[in-house]
């Protein structure tokens, strides 16, 4: 059997003891900047860029910033001129005077689309336009996410600008931004790239029969696939000898368990209430499951106060998760409990879980060459 | 983050998240203040790692700035922290289990 672990929370490695933070920089100097220098997937024509807004951090009126692309130079920061030339690829937005857009991502459009090609180095940058220091008026921005014991990011990276000092490069966390060709906040979007990540979190403790995890529509890219195993961040409470288990459902209204492995006790590797434990699991018989068809890949306590939890990642707009791995066709699902009771997806969260995928069969009749294809192509990207 | 991190102000918002206000180095000028933050998902987030139920690689060092700033109670030289660390901040420090 060759089995293929597919990341589905790409760059947001499962980390254990670990709860990702969102990094923000407050613009209080009409010189400050913060940037991101990446390399661009594919050939895309970027209508628009992602901002995270963090919140007003002084006074009550923001003032407009610019946002757009900007080349690079030698040295790795951005070259101050924004890409496009006479029409150049930038926007300007103004956040309103309220809590409205506080730990939100929203797409700016650019005034200028901006013709990008596949493996083109290029920088996002948001800088202000009025004065922040009048007022003051200041406001935080996300730069990027902390992640536990990570250290140690190339590109893409973060940077930020202090007033008249020089750039200075992040070497450490996962930079958050998106570019994308239409706008995923009017589910517009063609193509959308980069880490467009709202925020972090661990779900609440759920018990007895309550379920969670993610749900699967694997692409129509094969015949049949298995999932072998699932690798997830969160806690399996082992305390006074509870055990959980692991299922695949499918997505009826009564769903059905197409396979499993029960007696999972935390116990075995961990203290009780330890928090955000990495489990590496395996189901005992798997079945042949198909593509096009949605699959709750789930964490099922079987106890009454078993409080497991499940991390995961949230996106403001379900586009936003075509920027990740297995895209729309992978979101969070759950459901309060067992028996007759459908699940729910979240169609903005994705949860810090793994799936370890065997066996693909080939299409029939041919064509989309089985596994290979599957890691060069449409599931990755 | 250095070790001379030090925790300028402490928010929660009304959706539940907290802001951890933070400078690097000696005591900041008042205008440098407020220009870095990490932003919590919730109190229960922020708590668990305060109480290193959550000891992910940054925790110990920022929790060796929060600590001292709880436990020894240290003259602040903004007198709006202790608004903060009285009113606000203690308020999710607990030693109920999670």
């Amino acid at each position: 059997m060759t089995a293929l672990r597919l990341m589905t929370g790409q760059g947001i490695e499962l980390v254990g003891n670990s709860s990702p933070v969102i990094e923000l920089t407050t613009f209080d100097n009409i010189a400050d900047r913060i940037g991101t220098v990446f390399a661009l997937p594919d050939d895309i024509t970027i209508t628009h860029v992602w901002i995270r807004y963090g919140a007003r951090v002084t006074g009550t009126t923001p003032v407009q910033y610019k946002t757009g692309l900007q080349g690079v130079d030698g040295s790795g920061l951005p070259n101050g001129t924004y890409l496009g030339g006479g029409s150049p690829a930038s926007g300007t937005f103004t956040p309103p005077a309220s809590t409205a857009w506080d730990a939100t991502g929203q797409w700016i459009a650019l005034d200028n689309s901006y013709a990008g090609t596949r493996g083109e180095m290029m920088s996002h940058i948001v800088e202000p336009v009025g004065d922040p220091a009048t007022g003051p008026n200041t406001s935080s921005f996300a730069r990027d996410i902390d992640i536990a014991r990570r250290n140690g990011q190339a590109i893409p990276y973060s940077l930020t600008k202090d007033g008249a000092a020089a750039w200075t490069k992040n070497g450490t966390d996962l930079p958050i931004y998106g570019v994308a060709n239409g706008s995923p906040a009017t589910s517009s979007a063609t193509a959308v790239f980069g880490y467009p990540i709202v925020t972090a979190n661990t779900s609440a403790n759920f018990s007895t029969a309550a379920e969670a995890g993610g749900q699967l529509t694997m692409p129509d890219i094969c015949d049949t696939f298995k999932i072998s195993g699932i690798y997830f961040q969160g806690r399996v409470l082992g305390a006074l000898a509870k055990t959980a288990a692991i299922h695949i459902y499918n997505d009826a209204s009564t769903p059905v368990s197409q396979q499993s492995k029960t007696g999972l006790d935390s116990d075995w590797c961990a203290s009780p209430n330890s928090t955000h434990r990495l489990h590496e699991m395996y189901f005992t018989t798997l079945a042949a499951l198909s593509p096009g068809t949605p699959y709750n890949i789930v964490v099922s306590p079987q106890d009454a106060a078993q409080n497991c939890t499940l991390s995961y990642i949230d996106v403001a707009y379900a586009q936003d998760m075509m920027a990740l791995p297995f895209g729309t066709g992978f979101v969070w699902t759950e459901r309060a409990s067992g028996g007759a009771t459908a699940f729910t997806a979240i169609a903005t969260r994705r949860p810090m879980l793994d799936l370890i995928i065997s066996d693909i069969t080939e299409p029939v009749g041919g064509g989309a060459g089985g596994g290979a294809h599957i890691i060069g192509g449409t599931v990755v990207r | 983050m250095a070790d001379e991190t030090r925790i300028d102000e402490v928010r929660f918002t009304e959706a539940g998240r907290a802001l951890v206000f933070y400078t690097d180095g000696p005591p900041p000028l008042p205008e440098v203040r407020l220009k870095h933050a990490k932003e919590f998902p919730s109190r229960e987030v922020l708590r668990a790692f305060i109480e290193g139920e959550d000891l992910w690689g940054l925790a110990g060092r920022i929790q060796a700035a929060l600590r001292p700033w709880l436990v020894v109670n240290p003259q602040l030289d903004d007198p709006r922290q202790a608004q903060y660390r009285t009113a606000r901040f203690e308020t999710v420090v607990g030693t109920e289990a999670p």
